[in-house]
């Protein structure tokens, strides 16, 4: 008889045998399997900066892991070696999450981060993995893509500090056509986090011809701005020619310019952009007094002028987690 | 009375054969639903050890 995975809104039907989307949840003996658990294909100690999440405990380094297999087919994705990859052609670590969670206090890493590929499909290993940091007292920070139910997204954000969320697009039609979704799961996962009281930061890769029009990204601000506050953090990522998209340019930084100009004109606060070295693309403004709070060059904290999470000139509270 | 009984009983048989038919066809028919998977690892694939110093090192993975 097959079985139905339920975590994703893909609801895989999978028979005897066969495998999810993800590729990594098997139905074996009547019974659906998580077959990396416990086996994170990498394991890196990146800066928090490199996530990017720029209001969580800037400057700390982040215990960061993943295993193979996606529940996205974006035909951009930077991680194709890993997240498109059946289990059996990537090498992989044994590492339980009590394994994890000692590593990350060797290395004294405030957070672990579950990232590269998507959480979302080593649910299990990223949920007990969170349970087990944060009774350690170490903090959960989630690298996603949003494209999970509500009901086990709700389970998981319980033990979970952070998330940064893509959102590729403000149109259902770039999902079907790029990732291979569909965006309303995405919007629904964005809300809840936030809800939930998680520092949500949100990315969005500009790609050229594809999701760079003026329109689309007025449209994209208008949505952040109205629904999630204008303090949710927004990073214009550049793209570069990758994986089935090797035949697009990289996208022009006047592109990401007007993206920048563009979100401030909706009224966010915090709006960076990233994969690209230009003064003050990563630097965080006081909304206020219009000072700068925290410099960054690349994935570096040059300064940080935060005293206790507030302006130091004119007191004014920024949203994050600084300390 | 005995032609009815033959009837009636054949009548049953039919329901009972259908029901029984219809409830197999309707449990093939829907999967069990699973949220959380079994916390197993059979990774099917090879097992590398840790390299701690290349642990150390920022991924060369994005995010």
């Amino acid at each position: 008889m097959d079985l139905q995975c339920e975590l994703c809104p893909r609801q895989c039907r999978i028979p005897p045998g066969g495998r999810g989307d993800c590729r990594i949840r098997v139905h074996l003996d009547g019974r659906l399997h998580a077959v990396t658990y416990g086996h994170p294909c990498t394991v890196h100690i990146d800066p928090v900066e490199k996530k990017p999440v720029f209001h969580f405990l800037p400057g700390t380094p982040t215990l960061s892991l993943a295993t193979v297999g996606c529940n996205l087919h974006c035909k951009n994705c930077q991680n194709w070696e890993i997240s498109q990859r059946n289990p059996e052609e990537v090498e992989a670590l044994a590492l339980p999450p009590e394994q994890l969670v000692a590593l990350a206090r060797q290395y004294q890493c405030p957070s672990i981060s579950y990232t590269y590929t998507d959480p979302v499909v080593y649910y299990e290993y990223t949920l007990d993995t969170c349970t087990q940091a944060r009774a350690a007292g170490l903090k959960n920070i989630l690298v996603t893509a949003g494209y999970i139910n509500r009901e086990p997204a709700r389970e998981l954000f319980r033990v979970t500090d952070a998330a940064r969320i893509d959102l590729k697009a403000l149109s259902d039609k770039f999902y079907q056509d790029v990732c291979g979704a569909t965006l309303k799961p995405v919007l629904d996962t964005i809300l809840l986090a936030r809800d939930m009281g998680l520092e949500v930061e949100l990315i969005h890769l500009v790609i050229p011809t594809l999701n760079d029009r003026e329109r689309d990204l007025q449209q994209l601000c208008r949505w952040v701005a109205e629904h999630l506050g204008r303090d949710v953090p927004l990073h214009f990522s550049r793209f570069y020619p990758q994986h089935l998209m090797a035949h697009l340019p990289p996208t022009p930084l006047a592109t990401l310019n007007l993206a920048r100009d563009i979100a401030r004109a909706a009224g966010l606060y915090f709006v960076y952009l990233g994969n690209i070295l230009e003064p003050d693309a990563a630097t965080t403004w006081c909304p206020a007094c219009k000072k700068p709070l925290v410099r960054r060059s690349g994935f570096s904290v040059l300064e940080n002028r935060l005293q206790n999470g507030a302006c130091p000139d004119c007191g004014k509270k920024v949203y994050g987690v600084w300390n | 009375m005995e032609l009815s009984r033959r009837i009636m009983l054949k009548t049953t048989m039919v329901l009972l054969t259908a029901l029984v038919a219809g409830g197999w066809t309707w449990l093939r028919a829907t999967p069990a639903r699973w949220v959380q998977a079994v916390r197993v690892g059979r990774y099917p694939g090879r097992i590398k050890p840790l390299d701690e110093r290349e642990l150390q090192r920022p991924g060369r993975w994005a995010g």
